[in-house]
């Protein structure tokens, strides 16, 4: 015991002085209840002060009181709270996009292209929606009244860019074969955009709609945004590793540049008052990456201080818009599904039975293959770094590796016929890139070939014999094959000619034929097999529509294959008429089927569900107080 | 109890004298005690005690119930005093009347053995040398074994301030016992080597 505790202890071990007996005695002479009475709340005392009538006079003052002062105090006690982040989900916007869609300059409205193709304009009030417009293409950039949405469209010839009244939905041409639109200027008459044609260069341009004049403001520049009085114009250039903000004059006469950001400037964005810049800000952490949303001040033609970070972690956030109500509104996603087995008749090729889900991961960054026994699944979790082993039947995890040291994997994977490892085409961090080997006992990844451009080394396949793998380069769109032993690699599939230096033909997405003879892989509609000599092709399947991926049945009489909707096909290899499997319309508008397996026992066949999920959301004050009012 | 302390308050404040004095042979003896070791002389604590439960009787309409009855008498009782010490030459504090001295001691706990008992007085007496803001504190809180929550409403301060100021009593108390522990003349028990210093 220490000092205190003993003091403590001394201190509560105090003897009591005990009273005389003739206290009480006098105590108890002195009990006087008569004036004893019951006590009035504090109001009713208030409006009652003589005990009866409520007076009408307490009532009045009363309320002018609340009036005058607490109503005033309550509302800047509101004030305070809002000074605070708010952040409020909008439900009404429902529909998934394939491009950036945008946010009217008011935010009572939201448009974009959907995935049929057709501009939608969604009130973000009510959820109401209607389409403005067919054949559309691209993200939309609304007029800074809000009049009118600028989108691209794809219904003459060439590709035009058009500005579609909201009221109305007429159309109006602003040019032909524009940039993918970035920004339209306030007074209408400019556009900026970027050009993708060009081979090692996506330039940044700024184009006259009057003129067709076109500007380029770097040969390598992104996000271009005009300011909110379209005097000026920001974009982001990369030097040496390092983003470079651009502060330029609209008519090239003056040009800043800001450069001391220790990370990735991504989407510069300015606010309605034209007084700050908002961009996402990636930086290497010690452990991991961060993005956070940082703002910098503007004045006049030049950069103000350095940024400060105003929101932590906005590593989901897709895009955003900055209203002019000083509200935020961005985009979420998220990415959902599962993966599921389908049992089938291994004869007839059909399924006996409705997909059952047996793991909930979600992402598209995951892949899996069977084990050769049909009992696990392996599924490689490139976000969460691990490999994990399923039970087939359960879904239950076994067990499960780290595969830290993988920094980036391609599609696919496959497990060798005797069970002893796993090849898959990964980067590790020491930047080798190429097909890997994981122990599945160890879980041990060593580097079996380094093909070029290692990253892009996706779908491997083991010949039945486990003696070699096949593969995809996306480097040069061609089926490789290398032998296990000694790693050596070979072109299986023979180039085609290019057009204007182009290549127009890849070879995707091999699977090793079950007789171990000859690879067959993907040509847009077409699957074709290469005998592995290479010296022999011919065509096994074409089909009415493009083909996803496919697999074969392990008695090689059949194809499952998926179009990259939400149906699963299987196809005879006799040439016979492929027929409809499975259909996953009931799991979700967005869902779709994607990678099918069959299982080595030919009784089931794996497949993945991939539905993605978005939400739109508004946040406002996130300015810090000392910045709105300016340093 | 403290729900039987509240029911008796109920009867007690709707006349029943009776209840009125179970509630003081509940409490007289802690008010007593804790007014007896406050202002250092018998005849005084039972004026004060007097004074304390006729201000019981005059506001028990004004009690609420919203506190503990304890608490709410021991702010009584501690106001009390704080008009008394005001009134007067600060009662018998300046001519300290050693409480511990007519006290029949029957926990042998922590005083196991004449040291301690030594031990225990020194540290009254030292408790009795402390600011009065302080010496407050660890009568209610040590003495009469009110909560910090309890203690900090008797005194109408915060409980960060009560914890605060248990903190310094302690480091108070600490340094004075241990400074006499060491004053010259007192043996050590630590033998000092040759040619070490004090």
């Amino acid at each position: 015991m220490n000092t205190e505790e003993k003091i403590e202890q001394c201190l509560r071990a105090v003897p009591k002085p005990l009273a005389p007996d003739s206290l009480v005695d006098r105590l108890c002479r002195d009990v006087i209840l008569r004036e004893i009475e019951p006590r009035q709340s504090a109001l009713r005392r208030f409006f009652a002060p003589s005990g009866e009538r409520i007076s009408h006079w307490r009532v009045a003052a009363a309320a002018a009181i609340t009036m005058a002062v607490l109503l005033p105090l309550s509302y800047g006690a509101t004030k305070l709270i809002r000074s605070f982040i708010a952040i409020r989900q909008l439900p009404a916007i429902k529909l998934d996009f394939s491009y950036r869609g945008a946010f009217s300059p008011d935010g009572k409205h939201f448009a974009a292209v959907t995935g049929d193709s057709e501009l939608v304009v969604i009130d973000t009030s009510t959820g109401q929606q209607r389409k403005l417009a067919e054949n559309c293409d691209g993200p939309v950039v609304w007029s800074a009244d809000g009049s009118e949405i600028a989108v691209a469209s794809r219904g003459g010839e060439k590709k035009t860019l058009l500005a579609l009244s909201l009221k109305t939905g007429k159309a109006r041409s602003l040019m032909e074969d524009p940039p993918w639109l970035e920004d339209w200027s306030p007074d209408g008459k400019l556009i900026l955009g970027k050009r993708y044609s060009k081979v090692d260069a996506d330039p940044a341009v700024m184009v006259n709609l009057e003129s067709k004049k076109e500007t380029v403001l770097a040969e390598k520049g992104a996000s271009p945004r005009f300011s909110p009085n379209g005097d000026w114009v920001s974009y982001v250039t990369k030097q040496a590793g390092r983003s470079i903000l651009h502060l330029r004059e609209v008519d090239g006469t003056s040009h800043v540049e800001y450069s001391d950001f220790p990370g990735q400037i991504v989407q510069p964005l300015w606010s309605p008052d034209g007084t700050y810049v908002v961009f996402t800000g990636t930086q290497e952490g010690l452990d991991q990456q961060y993005r956070d949303l940082w703002v910098l001040r503007v004045r006049g033609n030049k950069f103000v201080g350095s940024p400060f970070p105003v929101v932590p972690d906005v590593e989901k956030i897709q895009f955003y818009d900055w209203l002019q109500n000083g509200q935020l509104a961005y985009r979420k996603g998220f990415e959902l599904g599962g993966i599921f087995t389908l049992p089938v008749d291994p004869q007839t090729g059909k399924a006996t039975g409705p997909p059952r889900q047996v793991a909930r991961v979600g992402g598209i960054r995951q892949c899996y293959c069977w084990s050769p026994d049909g009992k696990q699944i392996a599924v490689w979790q490139q976000d969460e770094l691990e490999l994990d082993f399923i039970s087939a039947g359960s879904g239950e995890k076994i067990r499960s590796f780290s595969v830290a040291q993988i920094v980036g994997s391609g599609r696919g994977m496959s497990w060798s016929p005797d069970g002893r490892l796993i090849a898959k085409g990964c980067i590790d961090k020491q930047k080798r890139g190429g097909l890997f080997l994981i122990t599945v006992e160890t879980g041990e990844i060593k580097l079996l070939v380094s093909l070029k451009e290692g990253w892009a080394v996706q779908n491997p396949t083991w010949s039945p014999d486990g003696k070699t793998i096949a593969c995809f380069n996306g480097y040069d769109g061609d089926v490789y094959v290398v032998n296990v032993e000694d790693g050596e690699a070979r072109r299986l599939t023979s180039p085609t000619e290019p057009n204007e230096g182009k290549r127009t033909q890849f070879f995707i997405r091999p699977v090793f034929a079950p007789d171990g003879r000859s690879v067959a892989y993907i040509d847009k509609r077409r699957i074709l097999a290469t005998t592995i000599d290479g010296q022999e092709t011919r065509e096994i399947l074409n089909f009415k529509d493009s083909i996803n991926v496919f697999d074969w049945s392990p008695d090689g009489r059949y194809i499952v294959f998926t179009p990259g909707n939400k149906e699963i096909w299987c196809a005879p290899i006799n040439g016979g008429e492929p027929f409809q499997i499975a259909d996953i319309s009931n799991l979700g508008q967005e869902a779709w089927a994607w990678w099918p397996e069959w299982s080595p026992k030919g009784d089931e066949i794996i497949f993945r569900v991939v539905r993605e999920e978005y939400q739109y959301w508004v946040m406002e004050d996130f300015l810090p107080v000392a910045e709105v009012g300016g340093r | 109890m403290e729900k039987r302390m509240k029911s008796l308050c109920r009867r007690a404040k709707r006349g029943d004298r009776e209840a009125a004095c179970e509630l003081l042979n509940t409490c007289y003896q802690d008010v007593f005690a804790y007014l007896r070791r406050l202002c250092g002389s018998r005849q005084d604590a039972e004026d004060l005690a007097q004074q304390t439960f006729l201000k019981v009787w005059s506001s028990l309409g004004g009690f609420t119930g919203h506190s503990k009855f304890s608490t709410w008498l021991y702010r009584i009782a501690h106001n009390t005093y704080i008009d008394w010490q005001r009134r007067g030459p600060g009662g018998a504090r300046n001519y300290p009347d050693p409480w511990w001295d007519e006290c029949i001691d029957t926990n042998p706990g922590p005083f196991a053995s004449a040291a301690d008992r030594q031990l225990a007085q020194r540290l009254y007496e030292a408790v009795d040398q402390l600011y009065d803001d302080q010496r407050h504190i660890v009568h209610l809180h040590y003495y009469q074994q009110l909560s910090i929550r309890q203690t900090a409403k008797v005194l109408n301060v915060a409980t960060s301030t009560v914890k605060y100021r248990l903190r310094e009593v302690l480091k108070t108390l600490r340094t004075k016992i241990v400074v006499e522990e060491n004053e010259p003349g007192v043996a050590r028990t630590i033998p000092v080597a040759k040619g070490e210093t004090t």
